[in-house]
């Protein structure tokens, strides 16, 4: 996918994640475990763009995610600029993309976040956080995949 | 190439958002997103309540329907009562003020809509600011107890810090927020200071070992904070963990307030 539509497409999901995490991931949490509306459209996102516009998404999703948390904001760009650029590059590398793949590299993405700002932000209780961690990289990996299934309908050239 | 240069305007936001918050101010970036984010976040919030309450009020309408008869059974025999009621009435009332809900002395409480949370940070999002008088440090409360105290005011919104923020440790980066506690169910009231703990505990050092709390014993602010009056609710003790030691008593508490029912909250000014 590439350029207008791209940009287009790339700037409403980061505002609709955006507004998303920060109203209503919380009510949907479930035992702890929140997902991460603005990582899912990261991660969908970086599954169908290039290693340099993966960072660029990460980027702009880290910031935004640092703005609305509050904290951390160096943390949160880089840890998403990082993945974005990771998953683009992957994107590149010869396999074949689908839903599945969209399921493992949110939740595997989720966990490198959390693991991330764990090292960053550290606490007291961290198996109650390792537990929730695992349940958000399960709850982020299942809204990806028909995140990753509509942008693959709406893409123009899915592979790079 | 890419990566770098990002990684490093990263920093470089990060470390302005820091000045900024320390200054007590927001930083252009993390207001200009806020901004841009706002409306989608008031509407998907209020969208998001009304769907669980509709669908809430669906699954639970014929348990609402029954309620309602027996409702109504109950207020013909509460109307031969109405003396009774209006004498319970009162003492609800009072017991509300004297559970730290009335009038705050020299304090205005001014409404707020919570409508955004981030578990992670221990933050919430609420729709007041400067401009409604807001102040960083101002206590926040909702009807349960004491929520947490304003991190950063903008105009028309701001961040609140909640009391189960580690960032409420004395020690930890950023601005630190003590609060003084009173276990008021023993007389003279032992004080400690609180901090938070995890997402859902806070623990109350007291300086004694040997100070008479118990457990499920009611902690409310002591008022040593100039921002922070005294008496209004915590949470309660939970766990009890004496150090002959360190001449300490950890209590841990676990607060009043709960974050699925924070949808309106108070700020104190």
């Amino acid at each position: 996918m590439k350029g207008a539509k791209l940009g287009f497409i790339a700037f409403f999901l980061l505002w609709f994640g955006g507004g998303c995490q920060q109203s209503v991931a919380s009510q949907f949490s479930i035992a702890g475990a929140a997902p991460d509306y603005l990582l899912v459209v990261i991660v969908t996102l970086a599954l169908v763009v290039n290693r340099r516009t993966g960072s660029i998404i990460g980027f702009f999703g880290g910031v935004i995610q640092g703005a609305v948390a509050g904290g951390h904001m160096a943390t949160y760009v880089i840890t998403r600029t990082i993945l974005g650029f990771l998953i683009g590059w992957l994107t590149g590398l010869e396999f074949e993309g689908n839903i599945a793949v969209a399921f493992v590299v949110a939740a595997g993405s989720t966990c490198i976040a959390q693991l991330t700002f764990l090292l960053m932000s550290p606490r007291g209780a961290i198996l109650p956080f390792l537990l929730a961690t695992i349940g958000s990289a399960m709850y982020n990996g299942v809204l990806a995949m028909p995140l990753y299934a509509l942008l693959k309908r709406v893409s123009d050239s899915p592979r790079r | 190439m890419v990566l770098v240069g990002l990684s490093i305007l990263g920093v470089v936001l990060g470390a302005v958002q820091n000045g900024s918050r320390s200054q007590e101010h927001v930083d252009r970036v993390t207001s200009t997103v806020r901004s841009v984010i706002m409306p989608v976040g008031l509407v998907l919030n209020s969208i998001s309540r009304s769907t669980n309450s509709f669908v809430t009020g669906t699954l639970s309408a014929t348990k609402l329907v029954e309620e309602n008869r027996r409702l109504k059974a109950m207020e013909q025999v509460y109307a031969t009562y109405s003396e009774r009621i209006e004498l319970l009435k009162s003492e609800n009332d009072t017991l509300r003020t004297m559970q730290g809900f009335g009038p705050v002395k020299g304090k205005k409480r001014i409404p707020a809509v919570v409508y955004g949370f981030s578990i992670n940070e221990n933050r919430l999002t609420i729709n007041v600011g400067s401009n409604q008088g807001i102040k960083a440090g101002c206590a926040v409360e909702s009807a349960e107890g004491l929520v947490g105290t304003v991190e950063d005011v903008e105009p028309n919104r701001s961040q609140v810090l909640m009391l189960t923020s580690a960032g409420l440790q004395p020690n930890a980066k950023g601005k630190a927020v003590l609060i003084g506690a009173f276990d008021v169910n023993r007389n003279p009231p032992p004080a400690g200071l609180l901090r938070g703990e995890n997402s859902s505990t806070l623990t109350l050092t007291f300086m004694d070992p040997k100070a008479p709390v118990q457990i499920g014993d009611l902690i409310v602010t002591s008022g040593y904070s100039e921002k922070i009056p005294q008496g209004l609710i915590i949470g309660r003790v939970i766990q009890l963990d004496p150090s002959e030691e360190f001449g300490t008593l950890k209590a841990r508490v676990y607060p009043a307030f709960s974050l699925g029912r924070l949808e309106v909250v108070y700020v104190l000014i």
